[in-house]
């Protein structure tokens, strides 16, 4: 073998075998919900034992315990997972728990959603859905931004 | 070598790089439920709003992965266009092409009735939010406890006759006339009030039976007139409740008559079908308590606003709660076969035992939790505590309502405004169950 084509070889290994990103978006209800959301976490749990592990995670999560995450990307401004986020795949089934807060660090919006993410899979949506905070979040206030394109370039008031 | 390279790592990639599936195909596959409502049509205005609340209650499920093997729900929305006629093919669809678990509607009694007559041999689970006939519980009395596979989170008409037997007596109504639609909600409905008004030793004037959606109905209206009642009790739908009040505004002769409207027409609908809302001013009806406030019912309203910006209207929790019910009778059952969530629907909806627990609206993820712990979980309605028996009614509370136009200067301790300045409903009375029974 050349080494010319070693080299190509080794280019093309290094390129294959590349963690495969995979795109997690968050879909919130409404705008209304994007923008009364300050900060946003991702956080994905193996679940090869157990397909139904949403329900007991978010009751966890409910308690402040966020238990052992295989990824947990930290809270951050919700506007940078806007356009979802990319990850390096794990193998197998996992549940992708997405989380929103406020300015005063309660969760309002959350949501669980099981997939298994590989090359070329699609992008797993986790379906957000208003906490008891929402409401307490929310009353009485009109978001600061008119949308969220307003909210993410220009920030709100 | 662009190509060898492409080749190689595409090989490489699918042996040993990337992550590959390892579950079989449609391991994750949502579980479809078949969701028949009326978007068109007499209950058109409504519908929509009933759809949503369904949608509310899909989200938080899905939300908290699922009721059963990390599964979605996949709500298949089809309009019925409040047209009995429908029925059976949205059910035969549902049922052998979408390969549906549950149906989950209608909301007018005929086209439940109508859905039923497939559902039931196929043996799929169906919940309506809205339909009150006695003639589904006429239904389930003759059929076998297995055969029975039609549920309603809405209480049966027998109930509301006698709350609207009490409310003309309460309104010092001598004698009354039934107007009432000549169908399977509307015929009995209008039989039961008529039995209960007599029983109470009031005087019936007329009973007057009319079709849906006709563009007049100064006919039965003129026969309500000769018959000169005290009061009009009438069994109608938002659309044809607006067309009678504005025809009876234009008939020559009337007297002055207090009318009491029934659930079917406690609805903005039916403001806006009666065009101006003057000409119902002061209209009383009764309806099943589907809003009081209760903190089942605040936390699943918290929700419908936080995802529609407005209010829900009534019957909308009692969808809710059809939705979240076959949710959680999923996961209780453990499988999506349809005798086992039938019977799984009867113990979510039931009085726990001693070490059960309860599960509200908005809290459906830790309810789900509970019964995949083994835990007896009892549901407690946004509509009440839904407990179905083994005819698959539910007992609640009713109220008898009066519609205030804007500017009324009418007193009431517990007012629902409707946007737009269109008026609002005033809870005029509450009756609870015992009362009624």
């Amino acid at each position: 073998m050349s080494r010319a084509l070693t080299a190509a070889l080794l280019t093309c290994l290094v390129a294959g075998c590349a963690p495969e990103p995979v795109r997690v978006d968050l879909g919130f209800p409404r705008e209304e919900n994007f923008l009364f959301t300050e900060q946003g976490r991702l956080l994905v749990y193996d679940a090869s034992g157990d397909l139904d592990v949403c329900a007991s995670l978010l009751e966890r999560i409910d308690a402040s315990d966020f238990g052992d995450p295989v990824i947990d990307s930290d809270w951050r401004p919700v506007c940078e997972l806007r356009e979802g986020v990319g990850f390096t795949a794990p193998e197998g089934p996992h549940a992708y728990v997405a989380l929103g807060q406020d300015g005063d660090n309660r969760i309002i919006v959350s949501g669980c959603h099981v997939a298994e993410a590989y090359a070329d899979a699609p992008a797993i949506e986790v379906e957000l859905y208003p906490t008891a905070d929402y409401a307490v979040s929310t009353q009485g206030r009109t978001p600061g931004c008119a949308n969220a394109q307003d909210k993410c370039t220009r920030g709100c008031l | 070598m662009l190509r060898g390279c492409a080749s190689l790592v595409l090989a490489l990639g699918l042996l040993a790089c990337g992550p590959q599936p390892t579950l079989p195909d449609g391991t994750l596959a949502p579980i479809k439920v078949g969701l028949v409502t009326s978007l068109t049509g007499t209950l058109g205005t409504d519908g929509p709003s009933w759809r949503d609340a369904a949608r509310v209650a899909e989200r938080e499920v899905n939300a908290a992965g699922g009721p059963i093997d990390g599964r979605p729900i996949e709500l298949i929305v089809v309009d019925d266009e409040t047209n009995p006629g429908r029925a059976e093919a949205i059910a035969t669809r549902l049922v052998n092409d979408d390969e549906v678990v549950a149906v989950i509607g209608a909301a007018a009694s005929s086209i439940s009735l109508g859905l039923a007559q497939i559902t039931g041999p196929a043996q799929i689970p169906q919940i309506s939010c809205c339909s009150t006939s006695d003639l589904i519980t006429d239904r389930a009395m003759m059929q076998a406890e297995g055969e029975r596979f039609l549920f309603r989170t809405a209480p049966a008409d027998i109930l509301q006759a006698k709350v609207v037997s009490i409310a003309a007596e309460n309104l010092a109504c001598a004698s009354l006339a039934v107007l009432h639609l000549d169908d399977s909600y509307g015929q009995p409905f209008g039989d039961a009030i008529v039995r209960e008004f007599r029983a109470g030793g009031g005087v019936i004037a007329a009973q007057v039976p009319f079709a849906d959606e006709q563009a007049s109905y100064t006919a039965e209206l003129s026969m309500i007139r000769d018959a000169m009642p005290d009061c009009v009790a009438l069994v109608a739908f938002p659309g044809s409740a607006g067309t009678i009040v504005r025809d009876w505004a234009s008939l020559s002769g009337t007297p002055d008559v207090t009318w009491i409207g029934t659930d079917g027409i406690r609805a903005p609908g039916f403001v806006d079908q009666a065009a101006d809302p003057g000409l119902i001013d002061g209209f009383f009806g009764t309806s099943p308590i589907t809003d009081p406030a209760t903190r089942e019912y605040n936390a699943f309203r918290d929700r419908y606003r936080a995802f529609y910006g407005e209010d829900p209207i009534p019957f909308s929790s009692n969808q809710y709660d059809a939705v979240a019910l076959l949710a959680l009778a999923i996961a209780r059952a453990g499988s999506t076969d349809g005798v086992a969530i039938r019977d799984a629907l009867l113990e979510v909806s039931g009085p726990p035992s001693d070490t059960g627990g309860l599960v509200e609206p908005g809290a459906l993820a830790a309810g789900l939790a509970d019964v995949r712990r083994g835990t007896d979980v009892d549901y407690q309605g946004a509509s009440g505590n839904v407990n179905f028996d083994v005819l698959g009614n539910v007992v609640t509370a009713y109220e008898i309502w009066r519609y205030d136009a804007p500017g009324s200067t009418a007193s009431c301790d517990d007012r629902t405004t409707l946007s737009g300045d269109r008026g609002s409903f005033c809870r005029f009375r509450t009756l609870n169950a015992e009362e009624i029974r």
